[in-house]
């Protein structure tokens, strides 16, 4: 029991959400990733019954939810730029749903404290949402969300535009709430690391269409589609062609490049994903014989912090990651040839 | 203050010309005022004046049903124009801001021809006793027409500058439609319908042109300022000029006051 969404078609002028099949379970923390533009606030805004549906349907807990208001939803509701309303206080705004429910100042004046002090928020209830930093904003916004006692909770980009210290601190805040409430929260994001660090389960929306639901493990080591591939990290990203086997290996033309995968090659034509850490570069070509070894010269590198980051022309365009220490023992310089070798068994095809 | 002016220090032709012409606009918009409030005479008779104080009473009567009627029906006009969109708002969208571009004694004369009992309209409304010819109605009728604009657009902005995905929070946390109007819309847009409230009023009392042609009785106090200076001269009519100008300096000094820190108007 949980959240279904079944089927669902929604068109607007410039932007459609097509064929949204999602199952979220009670108690489960599942998170909306994909990039700026995917349609992720837009099937947000369609769980919360902002815009009549033009096909599909939405139960809760086997209650067809479909034509419901969103006043009667009982979801709360994180949006961008938190959306406190400006005319009132802290505690007015935490208040508000409560008396927008015809709950009596006497009734909720004990729920109102306890949210209060549960969020931190005791010495900022009198100020007005203005005076708040980024942070605070969030935890108010969550409170008043929270105060309701919603049966879903969804947040929508609810790291954004706030410093890395208290994204840290949200972050432990939302694990906390999450547990606590037991709530099931949908959580919209087009950052993949804050995905992974929260979600029992991650959909990866693209173009209005939900392309890959699974959990952190899955989605990311099987990534369905080079979209996601790409959009996960994976840099090496290429469309191959089966040519033949090598034993228990297949054969790939990457356009003139061929190296040999061990996953098995669903058709003739299929897309192959290379994680960058996955590809050894060494001046010296001692490697395991299996391996794909490849020659081609350095053409970019970059430190960034702890690691470096190194382009090699094979061809095709390879990047990889190495530790900084590393790079500096191999001493690599722009324009030297060197060799790059990568498991077969590394390769993941699409 | 002239530690502020340290701009005019600079020389510049362009900041010379642009000052002394921005003087000849500025002394342009003052010395009649100033002048009639020199030359106004009596003003102490004036108030005295019974025929003054009436009209001045009228004035105020009719601009403020105005007001209030410009307020029931355009403040929702306004938030329909500011969130949706539908066939021939372009349309309607260029009609509202008809009344302020016609001569505003031709907006009389249209609104006559539809309120007269010549017409159909002005027939049912006979036929309730109400007529718009020399009434207290046609006054209304005459201020509401030329002065919606005002309400409608101020209105219309402030809701405009309202985040719509501020009441779908209020939607989501159990608020009806109607609540969140009331509860964020309305407070949030308060200052822009203020000010456009105040407009409507102050551009309704100042109506002569569509109010004359409708009702020339009860006098408002443009139309006593008029009728006094075809009957007794410009002598006679300065004391009740200056009294207007009087009031309007209040009304502008009050109108400054309540929307300080207003988003500027669109009129």
């Amino acid at each position: 029991m949980g959240l279904r969404l079944q089927n669902i078609y929604k068109g607007w002028r410039e932007f459609e959400l097509i064929d949204i099949n999602l199952e979220i379970n009670n108690g489960e923390y599942v998170v909306l990733l994909g990039p700026t533009g995917a349609g992720k606030t837009r099937l947000l805004e369609v769980i919360l019954g902002f815009y009549p549906l033009d096909k599909g349907k939405l139960f809760l807990n086997g209650h067809d939810i479909t034509s419901l208001p969103p006043e009667q939803r009982n979801f709360g509701y994180l949006p961008q730029n938190c959306m406190l309303f400006p005319h009132i206080t802290v505690r007015k705004n935490i208040e508000f749903g409560l008396k927008m429910r015809g709950i009596k100042f006497a009734d909720n004046r004990e729920t109102v404290d306890q949210i209060l002090d549960l969020m931190g928020l005791r010495s900022l209830e009198n100020r007005v949402p203005q005076s708040l930093s980024g942070g605070e904003r969030q935890k108010t916004a969550l409170a008043r969300a929270l105060v309701l006692k919603p049966q879903l909770l969804l947040l929508d980009e609810p790291m954004s535009g706030i410093d890395i210290e208290t994204r840290k601190i949200l972050t432990e805040e939302l694990k906390r709430i999450h547990k606590e409430f037991h709530l099931t929260i949908i959580h919209v994001t087009h950052d993949q690391s804050e995905a992974f660090s929260l979600a029992d389960r991650i959909a990866i929306i693209r173009n209005g269409r939900i392309v890959q639901v699974g959990d952190a493990k899955e989605i990311f080591s099987n990534p369905k589609e080079a979209f996601t591939a790409r959009f996960l990290g994976y840099e090496n990203v290429y469309d191959a062609k089966l040519i033949g086997k090598d034993g228990a290996l297949s054969l790939l033309d990457l356009g003139g490049l061929v190296v040999k995968v061990a996953g098995k090659v669903p058709s003739d034509k299929c897309t192959i994903a290379i994680w960058p850490e996955d590809i050894v570069v060494s001046k010296t070509q001692n490697f395991p014989n299996d391996w794909n070894i490849l020659r081609g010269r350095l053409e970019e590198q970059a430190i960034l912090g702890s690691f470096a980051t190194i382009t090699v022309n094979v061809g095709l365009y390879i990047k990889t990651i190495l530790s900084k220490r590393s790079f500096l023992e191999i001493g690599l310089l722009s324009g030297e040839e060197v060799w790059l070798a990568f498991d077969p068994v590394s390769v993941k095809i699409m | 203050m002239l530690h502020n002016m340290h701009w005019l220090r600079k020389r510049s032709p362009f900041i010379i010309i642009s000052s002394i012409l921005g003087l000849i606009m500025t002394l342009f918009l003052v010395i009649p005022v100033i002048w009639s409030l020199t030359s106004g005479g009596n003003i102490t008779a004036t108030l005295a004046d019974e025929r003054t104080i009436n009209a001045i009473s009228t004035s105020f009567l009719s601009a403020s049903i105005a007001t209030m009627l410009v307020f029931c029906l355009g403040i929702p006009l306004a938030y329909i124009f500011a969130r949706y969109e539908f066939h021939g708002k372009k349309i309607v969208d260029s009609f509202i801001d008809l009344p302020v571009l016609i001569p505003h004694n031709a907006a009389g004369i249209a609104l006559l021809s539809v309120l007269s009992p010549i017409s159909p309209i002005g027939r049912v409304l006979e036929s309730f006793g109400i007529t718009a010819i020399d009434s207290i109605f046609g006054i209304v009728i005459a201020m509401t027409f030329v002065s919606a604009p005002f309400m409608i657009r101020n209105a219309q902005e402030a809701f405009s500058s309202i985040d719509p995905a501020m009441e779908r929070v209020a939607r989501s946390l159990g608020a009806t439609n109607s609540k969140v109007f009331v509860y964020v819309t309305l407070p949030l847009a308060l200052r822009g319908i203020l000010t456009g409230c105040l407009l409507t009023w102050t551009r309704s009392i100042s109506e002569f042109g569509a109010v004359i042609m409708l009702a020339y009785y009860p006098k408002t106090a443009a139309v006593q300022l008029y009728d006094v200076f075809i009957s007794e001269g410009l002598k006679a009519a300065l004391p009740i000029n200056a009294l207007l100008i009087l009031l309007a300096i209040l009304i502008l000094f009050v109108f400054k006051l309540i929307t300080a820190k207003s988003t500027k108007p669109v009129f």
